[in-house]
């Protein structure tokens, strides 16, 4: 029992300097552990990034291949007439009320997506949700673009007529 | 006051050691997260590169597809023969790949232009084209990763060589006939089951004959 009251004692007497280095180790472990994870949530970060790239790459992919309803011609196909401005298949209306629907279908949780196109004095944009407006540039977006090209028979010139398409992928409600 | 002492020291060498233990930490952090960063920049240039590839491959397709439409539609209008249908596609295909691409974080997309043995066209014995062939393209992201190749494949619906067949006999049939509008109606109706369309008339006197196939068309339509 002696021991141990001088050993309690001895404690007591350099208890300051015991809290202190306490408090020191305890603040480095905590700036350690903020650190890592800032390094953590960075990469994590990257990841969500890339799939979002890839997820936008994969929507315009689908617009190429996927056929608008009733006409053998791809969604980029048809915009790209009614955008060139030759003999249109598809119906501007109808279009834009099927590729609102193609949109909706494959667009993530909590993310717009806005289609464009355009080919010198002509453009379309397409933005889902309706509601939404363009992306601003503080806006984190992601964006694959690409070129439809018709070949016009019968043109004298520019018989390559070629459209800007470009797919973005948006957050929206924050 | 000895001991007080000694704790100084004791925190002075903990202090030491966790600066030195945490610089080692942040290097191996920092190092780790580089690497990882890199290879995740690296991954995303190979998905643009790849992507990027697939979507030019795609356009080069579809721009073959529009190539063959518009060389029929030309050379049909004159009935021209199938060379001329292949020597058109070629110089239209050609001129699209000649406009080039311009992509952003890309170093360099080369095409190289087609010829007989990169572009085959077959005719089927339906009359149709199919035309493939592959392309030594290459495509160059700024970070270095690289796609090589572009496959061309491409064929459409209206059976050309069945219409120049058909356009030439009816034509020399119809300059026979005595009644050219009994003679078209007879045409359409022999020719019905292959969707095929005539139209026979004559403008400043002399004898045209237009032929439409309703396969071609690019709107489904229901059956009556």
């Amino acid at each position: 029992m002696a021991g141990l009251r001088s050993l309690r004692s001895s404690r007591d007497e350099r208890g300051v300097s015991d809290v202190l280095s306490l408090a020191f180790m305890f603040l480095l472990v905590i700036l350690a552990g903020v650190l890592l994870h800032s390094y953590r949530f960075g990469t994590i970060s990257s990841a969500s990034d890339r799939q979002l790239q890839l997820k936008t790459e994969y929507l315009y992919r689908t617009l190429e291949l996927s056929q608008v309803e009733n006409y053998s011609l791809s969604y980029l196909g048809a915009l790209a007439e009614n955008v060139i401005g030759v003999e249109q298949v598809v119906p501007g209306d109808y279009l834009r009320s099927s590729l609102g629907d193609v949109l909706e279908y494959f667009s993530p949780q909590g993310y717009g997506v806005m289609v464009e196109l355009a080919n010198e004095n002509s453009s379309w944009v397409q933005i889902y949700p309706d509601d939404s407006e363009k992306p601003s540039f503080e806006t984190e977006k992601f964006t694959f673009s690409g070129k439809v090209t018709i070949i016009i028979a019968g043109a004298d010139e520019n018989r390559v007529a070629q459209a800007n398409a470009s797919l973005t992928l948006f957050e929206v409600g924050r | 006051m000895r001991e007080e002492r000694g704790s100084a020291a004791l925190l002075a060498i903990f202090a030491v050691f966790v600066i030195l233990t945490g610089l080692v930490a942040l290097n191996t952090f920092e190092t780790g997260y580089t690497r990882q960063m890199k290879s995740l920049q690296q991954r995303m240039a190979v998905d643009t590169t790849k992507a990027v590839a697939s979507a030019v491959e795609k356009e080069l397709n579809d721009s073959l597809g529009t190539a063959i439409s518009a060389a029929m539609f030309e050379v049909g209008k004159t009935a021209g023969t199938k060379t001329e249908v292949e020597e058109r596609l070629r110089t239209y295909f050609n001129q699209r790949i000649a406009a080039g691409w311009s992509y952003s974080n890309f170093e360099s997309i080369v095409v190289p232009l087609s010829d007989e043995n990169s572009l085959k066209i077959e005719w089927l014995p339906d009359g149709g084209v199919h035309a493939y062939g592959y392309l030594n393209a290459s495509f160059t992201h700024v970070l270095g990763s690289r796609a090589f190749g572009v496959k061309l494949e491409a064929g459409v619906a209206p059976r050309y060589g069945r219409m120049l067949f058909l356009a030439n006999l009816i034509y020399g049939m119809a300059q026979r006939a005595p009644d050219i509008v009994a003679f078209q109606d007879e045409a359409n109706e022999n020719f019905s089951a292959e969707r095929f369309s005539f139209s026979i008339y004559r403008e400043n006197g002399v004898l045209k004959l237009t032929l439409n196939e309703l396969y071609g068309g690019r709107v489904l339509t229901a059956e009556d």
